[in-house]
């Protein structure tokens, strides 16, 4: 191969490539003319495009995490070392078993699939197991990825898709104008149909005229993404557009993603997208060396690839008659071209009458094959039949606009009853098509309606220079009433013309049933050669014109795009963002072992060498009912609320009284929904005069913070107050344990406040805030400080528990002290679905009402207990560990009565306890239930008691 | 960091913001004696004014951020009386100052704002998300972006602008 510089291997095999050439293109330069096996029959099929709507060529490329699977073979560009596979083959590409499905093709017809459904279902599980080996793409590789993909966004005034001359003429004129322009293209030149065509465009060649276009774009401070495909048109002008930044398989640059996903924001979007050249049906139309014409053209024109020495070239425009010149001029014999018109009347055909034998009313009806490659074309030509020997069968019937951006955009299509094409018509965004993607045929018009688009109008002419003329506006072939052998449609996925007969005799008559009971139009190629010729083959079935058969949804992507690029950075254990505490170092250097609570990660507990999780926690438990614990707090919600109305909003946000609050003091409190259940509960503190900090939970701190501005924004901007989610800014920790008081004043100098007293003193140097509050049901002292100064607060405390026989305590520790306590948790307990009486704390509402949630907690439904889920504590009868979530029955198989929310090992005792939420709960005091977990086979006896385990009377933590 | 003879060139850098505090107005009554407090006048929305010693950026239609060593809070407190509140939110902020032509490219990756706008010059703020983190910008120059970022999730972030600032990008 002349230009040879790249190898690749296929099947194991190298090859020789030229830079710029798909793998396509080289495996035809090289003689390779199967290059896979059809999806369910297993026929040798070889390229029949030369872009992204290839339905046949598909193979896997690259090897381990990098292979990818269901790839276009035109839709890859060769590099060094290119490694690609055929797929769906046993035991070889050539010899495949597989192709037996193709005799046995009676028996597995359109929907067969579906009819395996019926009977009884073990015979499914049989079938199931044969249909998947035998139909299918390539795996799903087993390796984890290596590599990286990247999101980005961008904003323009123009987005133009694709770099055809439509667009390039539309990207130029919006850059002269000053506009901020992106122009995209899914191939790796500018140029789109001009790489295939032998014009010359202000007196240069094609390519020239695009890469010089190309060039002033880029120099007038436009954006060009080669290589790029707009996937999706979303709402609002947002187009997502997915660049590969290294061909399928392909090692990217040195720690550089592999895949960019933009998110383009723009002003106007300009789509011109072209039109996909549609196949013709006839008997065998698969074989390979039946192709496009106007992939045959790129193949010999822009690839330097001859796919044939001998030629047929079947059309109903005069499009085709182009490849013939093409081929012809490369060298190839053009045995005849086969036009389906009676009496085609135009330049180009006159052209090619005196150059070639042109046989009108003339169309392919059947093929044969010489080992697995076309041999003879059998052609109808009038009312007889011509036997054609070749190898290579360019066919045209006619051109399919690419409107999917179009009409994912909202657009409606309009019919071009001469072209027998829908083509993009009102739109619904700041949108509109240009070039072939709007039915446009003649390249001085396309490039003058691109120019005025791009420049809002300016007229602009260019001198074009076509030496075989413009032609006539293309039409389509019409399809055939009756065809030899299997005509198909949609390639990929082995419709044939009789499949979608079969389906029309069945009674399936929509088109979106259609598509499902055949599987047209599915798969990697979404029926972009297919759908229009099953679309004609319906409408003759219902007698109707195509516009009314109806179409199926354009949906994004518009090609495959890999899952990794939707990830983009996403990825991992977390595949989130991660909020790290301001002391995780310090819990790090305590040995902690880590728990993800959403984002935050937190110590779950501080286990010692050969220590299991639970026995740490509960070690810890129990240090702080002895002694003193410490724990990390400061992943809860904190606002500050400031001004001579703070105490106004906090009596709306919470259903207590706040307003009453003297200086210092502080308060439980609980906050309520609109609907009247519960949404959060935490603490509130007036600071001063006019400033209070009220606290809330860690799992509801971003609800809470919207809840709060809703409040203070929308429902009372009137308000002479200041909210100020100090979240981040304040760290804390709390201290708990019968020696808790005596350490804190020993490191403030000054006694510590009482239970719900609050004060500022100086701890370790540091400023810090001590309010007086204990949820383990020890005294207890949460120490908040600004989160830079925290970690000297953490020490100084750290090191006095430990001198006290204390220590840090974690999350795990944290739950079993306040289950015994019976102090609800957001999530747990307060669920969405309960009250403020439900679990306990109806009596401490504000009798007043004005808060949130005061008229729904009077609904009927809410404040009649009788029926309702409520809050109660379970003792195990027995050893046996608590499952958290199981069921409460009265006997195994019952209607459940509730369930556990939270279990725990006693840490001031032996045995299991629990929380749970359970009908008429209260009434229950005493009952013996069984703690049912279906899906864990676990069946714990529980009796039901006061879900207060541990001083009741709460004289553990008061003075 | 410093990528050079790559598309991003960029120097990024972390530094303490615990001095910023959140100073909110209910009326406007108090806003002449905060700008003479301050030593100029609040800036509108999207706007800053001051300096590296004395700065105020305004992102809500009634907050502005207050930062820097002259800035002198009992006048400031004293100054904003009944019209408003002060109060410190630096204590959960990292502020990281990127330096360099390529600011604006490397603000674009996973975010939704438009950095790259030549209208968002200096003295412009913008609040936005950037891989999921709410960051405020403030253009100090036109080769200079502070982004006040919260502490919690300033590692990960941080991290991710490393990598992308590191990397070979393709030209645009």
């Amino acid at each position: 191969m002349s230009g040879a510089a790249l190898t690749f291997t296929f099947d194991g095999k190298t090859y020789a490539a030229r830079p710029g050439q798909t793998l396509a293109a080289a495996l035809l330069d090289n003689g390779v003319a199967v290059v896979a096996r059809s999806f369910k029959y297993h026929r040798p099929r070889g390229v029949m495009a030369a872009g992204v709507e290839e339905p046949s060529a598909l193979v896997t490329v690259g090897e381990g995490g990098r292979a990818e699977p269901n790839t276009r073979a035109t839709d890859v560009f060769v590099y060094q070392g290119l490694v690609a596979r055929s797929q769906n083959v046993w035991p070889s590409l050539a010899f495949d078993v597989g192709a037996i499905n193709g005799l046995a093709s009676r028996l597995i017809p359109a929907g067969f699939y579906y009819k395996t459904f019926f009977g009884p279902p073990r015979r499914w599980m049989v079938y199931e197991r044969f249909i998947r080996k035998a139909a299918g793409l390539g795996p799903a590789p087993a390796d984890a990825d290596p590599d990286s993909f990247d999101h980005r966004a961008a904003f323009c005034d123009v987005l133009v898709v694709g770099a055809g001359p439509a667009g390039l003429a539309a990207a130029l004129a919006a850059t002269q104008a000053g506009q901020r322009v992106m122009l995209v293209e899914q191939d790796s030149v500018p140029g789109g149909a001009l790489l295939r065509e032998d014009v010359r465009i202000d007196g240069v060649g094609g390519p020239e005229w695009a890469a010089q276009a190309v060039a002033q774009i880029r120099a007038g401070g436009g954006r060009v993404l080669l290589r790029a495909t707009a996937t999706g048109y979303w709402d609002g002008n947002l187009v997502s557009v997915v660049q590969r930044l290294a061909e399928p398989g392909q090692v990217p640059a040195a720690a550089a993603p592999v895949q960019r996903l933009w998110k383009v924001r723009c002003g106007k979007v300009l789509l011109a997208t072209g039109a996909i050249e549609r196949p013709l049906a006839f008997g065998g139309n698969d074989r390979p060396g039946v192709m496009l014409a106007q992939a045959v053209r790129a193949y010999v024109r822009r690839h330097g690839v001859v796919p044939g020495r001998r030629a047929v070239v079947a059309t109903s425009n005069d499009d085709g008659y182009r490849t013939a010149f093409a081929l012809a001029d490369a060298g190839a014999q053009v045995v005849a071209v086969l036009d389906s018109r009676a009496a085609p009347d135009s330049a180009i055909v006159d052209q090619a009458r005196g150059r070639f034998a042109v046989l009108t009313d003339a169309r392919p009806i059947d093929t044969r094959a010489r080992g697995q490659r076309l041999a003879t074309v059998i052609a109808q030509v009038g009312g007889g039949e011509q036997r054609l020997a070749a190898d290579l069968l360019a066919m045209s019937g006619g051109f399919t606009p690419v409107a999917h951006l179009h009409k994912q955009a909202g657009g409606d299509l309009a019919w071009d009853a001469a072209a027998q094409a829908f083509v993009p018509g009102t739109a619904r965004q700041a949108q509109a098509s240009i070039g072939a993607a709007a039915g446009g045929h003649d390249l001085a018009a396309i490039l003058a309606q691109g120019w005025a688009a791009g420049s809002g109008g300016a007229p602009r002419g260019f001198a074009v220079d076509d030496p075989l003329g413009m032609g006539t506006p293309a039409g389509a072939a019409e399809v055939p009433q009756a065809a030899r052998g299997k005509a198909f449609v949609d390639f990929q996925n082995d419709v044939t013309l009789s499949d979608i007969d079969l389906a029309w005799r069945e009674g399936y008559r929509s088109v979106e049933h259609l598509k499902r009971y055949t599987t047209l139009g599915m798969g990697t190629d979404q029926g972009k050669t297919g759908n229009m010729a099953a679309l004609a083959r319906l409408a003759q079935a219902q007698g109707v014109d195509i516009p009314q058969a109806g179409l199926t949804t354009f949906r994004p992507p518009y090609t495959p795009t890999t899952l990794g690029a939707f990830a983009g950075a996403a990825v991992g254990e977390h595949a989130g963002p991660v909020r790290r505490l301001r002391l995780h170092q310090a819990h790090d250097d305590l040995g902690a072992a880590w728990q993800p609570v959403g984002y935050w990660f937190r110590p779950r507990s501080y286990p010692r060498a050969g220590e299991s999780l639970g026995a740490a926690s509960l070690r810890e438990a129990r240090m702080v009912r002895q002694s003193l614990g410490m724990v990390d707090v400061s992943t809860l919600a904190t606002f500050e609320v400031s001004g001579p109305d703070a105490a106004a909003l906090l009596e709306m946000a919470c259903a207590t009284t706040i307003g009453r609050l003297g200086v210092g003091r502080g308060r439980y409190t609980v906050m309520l929904r609109e609907d009247g259940l519960v949404m959060d509960d935490g603490t509130a503190w007036r600071l001063a005069e006019q400033r209070y900090l009220l606290t809330s939970s860690t799992g509801g701190a971003d609800r809470m913070a919207q809840h709060l501005s809703w409040l203070r924004n929308v429902m009372a901007p009137h308000l002479k107050v200041s909210v100020v989610n100090v979240q981040e800014h304040l760290g804390a920790v709390a201290l708990a344990g019968p020696q808790a008081a005596r350490v804190l004043a020993g490191l403030t100098g000054a006694e510590a406040p009482a239970h719900m007293r609050c004060t500022r003193a100086v701890l370790a140097g540091v400023d810090v805030l001590i309010l007086a509050a204990s949820y383990s049901g020890e005294r207890a002292f949460e120490v908040y400080a600004p989160g830079h100064q925290l970690r000297a607060v953490w020490n100084a405390l750290h090191g006095a528990a430990v001198a006290a026989g204390g220590g840090a305590y974690g999350l795990d520790a944290m739950d079993h002290l306040r289950v015994e306590k019976g102090h609800v948790v957001i999530g747990a307990e307060v669920d969405g679905r309960v009250s403020a009486h439900d679990i306990g704390l109806g009596g401490m509402l504000r009798k007043s009402g004005g808060f949130v949630g005061w008229q729904g907690q009077q609904r009927l439904a809410i404040a009649t207990a009788s029926g309702r889920r409520q809050l109660v504590g379970l003792t195990v009868i027995g050893g046996q560990a608590l499952p958290e979530g199981a069921m409460l029955v009265t006997q195994e198989g019952q209607e459940p009565l509730g369930h556990v929310t939270t279990a725990a090992p006693r840490v001031a005792g032996e045995g299991w306890i629990g929380l749970a939420l359970l009908s008429d709960g209260r009434a229950r005091d005493g009952q013996e239930l069984l703690a049912w977990s279906a899906t864990r086979n676990l069946r714990v006896p529980v009796r039901v008691c006061d879900p207060v385990f541990y001083d009741r009377e709460g004289a553990r933590y008061r003075d | 960091m410093t990528v050079k003879g790559r598309v991003i060139v960029i120097e990024l850098s972390v530094h303490d913001a615990a001095d910023v505090l959140a100073l909110e107005l209910w009326d406007t009554a108090g806003a002449p004696a905060v700008a003479q407090a301050l030593g100029f006048a609040l800036p509108p929305a999207g706007r800053s004014a001051g300096d590296d010693q004395r700065r105020a950026m305004r992102f809500e239609p009634t907050v502005w951020l207050v930062e820097g060593a002259a800035i002198d809070r009992a006048a400031l407190d004293a100054a904003v009386a009944d019209h408003g509140a002060v109060t410190p939110i630096g204590g959960g902020l990292v502020r990281v100052r990127l330096v360099g032509a390529a600011w604006r490219g490397l603000l674009m990756h996973d975010g939704v704002f438009d950095a790259e706008n030549p209208a968002f010059a200096p003295g412009c703020t913008a609040a936005t998300v950037i891989a999921h983190v709410a960051v405020r910008l403030n253009v100090v120059a036109p080769d200079r972006c502070d982004a006040l970022v919260p502490a919690s999730l300033a590692d990960g972030l941080i991290a991710r602008w490393r990598e992308v600032a590191a990397r070979v990008d393709t030209p645009a």
